[in-house]
């Protein structure tokens, strides 16, 4: 989990954010957090939330404690409805981290001018909501894809049997 | 299961400590974690110049020739002009001691390479650079290139430093109009312009704005904006940018002149952070003080 979150916020933070986007980033925390809420228990879930959130506070000037609340409480709907989903599908991932994607940029973007910490106006904000969306629709299936490997690779979840493997047996 | 809900609780606890966390204790922890994340920063900026400079050296082979040549001329045009300055210092200098004047001394600035565009949220306009407090850079310095003002620091590190850039909304500069002396704030737009057509589309072009200005003052397009030095972090004199057009503000009584800044803030690599600040009546000596500069050094 550190590792997935470490390798995402070095690149969130690296690839620069589009001004036709509203300088939305690529939200690969989010999409961290998803491969968790998607997969995992409501307690772990939360453990890479607030790790995640920790991340971009650190990395930006947001205030602690706000992105682990908005990856949270995205976190919670989506694990609250898991067994609902189709979490290996490309196209759901995708869709959920579209929603997920929209709501999170606008409720931190709530949060900040509620605190007078950014000016911008709301256009600037339904912008940079629907950029993130965007990013995040296109992120999320292959960061979900890839951190869901690397956990088979390192033991964390059981590898995949191969379909005929039953039958041989 | 169980234990599933005393991590959710845990993590719960950790959310209301963060939100809760002492300025101070904060401003440690995001500093580690700059620290920790620059190395990486520092790698893949490194390997992104360089293949940006691979590419265009593919797309245009005479290029680079090109460039050096003109980079010649610009170095013998220069070296000309120093010497002519350098006689000109001395002449200045001889006549301000004699008027009684303060001499002027030369900025002191630190040398520092951008290692990444924007901070992780993206909803300030940052860069951060690969040089910090180790350095003697604290918070509020003036940054520049070698075009004009880029910003000021805003959060430092150990090993690296945030600087705001003028295009950010929160970035206020007290800023004068260079030909006819008129004071006003130099406000950013929010948006830094990539100069590609394609990305910039929709955005504002002139991002930057100078307010306050007297009605009656005329503005013409291509008039240069330095800092005033009023304030207590942009010495006096620094470039900011060109006005492109001016208009009355809503109420009529002052003017709002568009500015393009004069340094490519979307193709900075190499920057400079001025260690000294401005001689306010506050900070400025009293009679019987030694000269040292406001961070203590010796200037």
């Amino acid at each position: 989990m550190l590792f997935s979150l470490l390798a995402g916020a070095v690149i969130q933070s690296l690839v620069p954010g589009a001004a036709f986007l509203g300088r939305a980033r690529l939200p690969l925390l989010l999409a961290v957090v998803l491969y968790f809420a998607l997969t995992n228990n409501r307690g772990i879930m939360l453990l890479s939330a607030v790790t995640a959130g920790l991340l971009q506070d650190a990395l930006s000037n947001i205030p602690p404690g706000y992105s682990a609340f908005c990856f949270g409480v995205a976190g919670m709907v989506v694990n609250q409805y898991k067994d609902d989903l189709f979490g290996d599908s490309f196209l759901t991932t995708a869709v959920i981290g579209a929603a997920a994607g929209f709501l999170v940029s606008l409720g931190l973007s709530i949060l900040l001018w509620y605190n007078e910490l950014i000016k911008d106006p709301v256009w600037l904000w339904a912008l940079r909501a629907a950029g993130t969306a965007i990013l995040a629709a296109l992120c999320t299936p292959p960061v979900v894809s890839t951190v869901r490997n690397l956990d088979r690779m390192v033991g964390n979840v059981p590898s995949k049997r191969h379909p005929l493997e039953h039958e041989e047996i | 299961m169980r234990a599933s809900r005393y991590l959710t609780w845990i993590t719960l606890v950790v959310i209301v400590i963060l939100v809760n966390l002492p300025k101070e204790i904060w401003s440690e922890v995001r500093g580690w974690c700059r620290d920790i994340i620059a190395p990486f920063h520092s790698v893949a900026s490194g390997f992104g110049y360089r293949v940006a400079e691979g590419c265009s050296s593919v797309i245009d082979p005479s290029g680079k020739a090109n460039a050096t040549k003109k980079m010649e001329l610009e170095l013998a045009t220069l070296r000309e002009r120093i010497r002519r300055l350098e006689s000109l210092e001395v002449e200045n200098t001889a006549i301000r001691a004699q008027l009684g004047f303060k001499t002027n001394f030369p900025l002191r600035l630190v040398a520092c390479e951008v290692i990444a565009r924007g901070e992780a949220s993206g909803w300030w306009e940052c860069v951060i650079v690969n040089k910090g407090a180790r350095d003697g850079i604290s918070a509020g310095c003036a940054v520049i290139s070698h075009e004009g003002v880029v910003g000021r620091t805003k959060a430092v590190a150990e090993h690296t430093s945030e600087v705001l850039l003028v295009t950010d909304r929160n970035s206020s500069i007290p800023a004068k109009l260079m030909r006819t002396g008129n004071f006003g704030i130099v406000n950013g737009g929010g948006v830094t312009i990539a100069g590609n057509p394609v990305i910039d589309m929709g955005m504002p072009q002139n991002p930057c704005s100078m307010d306050n200005i007297r009605s009656g003052v005329t503005i013409q397009p291509g008039d240069k904006i330095v800092t005033s030095g009023l304030g207590s972090i942009f010495p006096e004199g620094l470039q900011i940018g060109m006005v492109v057009s001016a208009s009355l503000n809503k109420s009529g009584l002052y003017q709002i002149a568009r500015i393009k800044p004069s340094a490519d803030l979307a193709r900075l690599r190499y920057v400079f952070v001025v260690l000294d600040r401005p001689v306010t009546p506050a900070t400025s000596l009293r009679p019987g003080q030694t000269k040292q500069g406001v961070d203590g050094n010796i200037p």
